[in-house]
């Protein structure tokens, strides 16, 4: 019976362990809508730059991506067209924003994935 | 008689020895929220001034500083002329902000800045939007 008591009471003491613990837990910041805005900036910068009016080869757009790139210190990948301004490759680097964007690229629509990262 | 004041002496002593390191924990305890009640607070107030200034750079970027054309308005593409102290000190006004300060390519002197990419004037050149605020 005592055993069975004291099992009671550590599994209570257990369960009020984990409450303190999850109470006492302090929330992390939360970046990711300002992530969000800046990888849709980049995007923007290079739209009003003109780079996607004739896009017809992929180092058109490069050194906008260079540029951006020594503003900001952010990697930048168009995955499709396969441009960077970081070399390494995308799998090298911490990526935190991926959206999906259609350009013209050789007069037809195409789907890019365009990733920000550090 | 004897044995049974010494048992009761014996109890009080008992409780006693056991009563320090509950209270010790008990001490501990209060601390320890302590601490984390003050942390979640400065979380929760840092995270509000970032929350802001993301608010305002991101209407500056949008709307408020913006090149415009008659109704258009180009996103991103920043009027530099717009950028003016009394613009800065209606948003700090809006927003319940201490200090705040808008320029392109000069972080103020505030605790904490954010930016924003922008491209300006006619050569359309990218820079940075520095937004800062206390």
């Amino acid at each position: 019976m005592q055993t069975f008591e004291a099992i009671i009471s550590l599994l209570f003491f257990v369960w009020m362990l984990g409450i303190a613990i999850v109470s006492l837990e302090v929330p992390e910041h939360d970046y990711r809508v300002y992530q969000m805005q800046l990888s849709t900036d980049a995007w923007r910068v290079l739209y009003l730059r003109g780079n996607f009016e004739d896009l017809s080869d992929m180092q058109s757009i490069e050194p906008d991506l260079n540029q951006i790139g020594q503003v900001t210190g952010l990697c930048l990948f168009l995955d499709g067209i396969e441009t960077t301004n970081c070399r390494g490759g995308i799998e090298r680097h911490d990526l935190s924003i991926s959206t999906y964007r259609t350009i013209i690229f050789n007069h037809e629509p195409k789907t890019v994935r365009f990733s920000m990262g550090n | 008689m004897t044995t049974q004041s010494h048992c009761k002496g014996s109890v009080s002593f008992d409780a006693l020895f056991s009563l320090i390191p509950i209270l010790m924990i008990f001490v501990l305890l209060l601390q320890t929220i302590q601490f984390t009640g003050q942390s979640k607070e400065e979380n929760s107030m840092e995270q509000d001034l970032f929350d802001k200034l993301v608010l305002v750079a991101d209407y500056t970027v949008k709307s408020g500083a913006v090149v415009r054309d008659g109704n258009i308005r180009y996103p991103n593409w920043i009027e530099e002329g717009r950028l003016t102290s009394a613009y800065s000190e209606d948003l700090r006004f809006r927003y319940r902000l201490d200090e705040l300060s808008i320029s392109i390519d000069n972080p103020g002197d505030s605790p904490v800045c954010i930016y924003r990419l922008v491209v300006y004037g006619n050569s359309k050149k990218i820079s940075k939007l520095f937004v800062c605020g206390g």
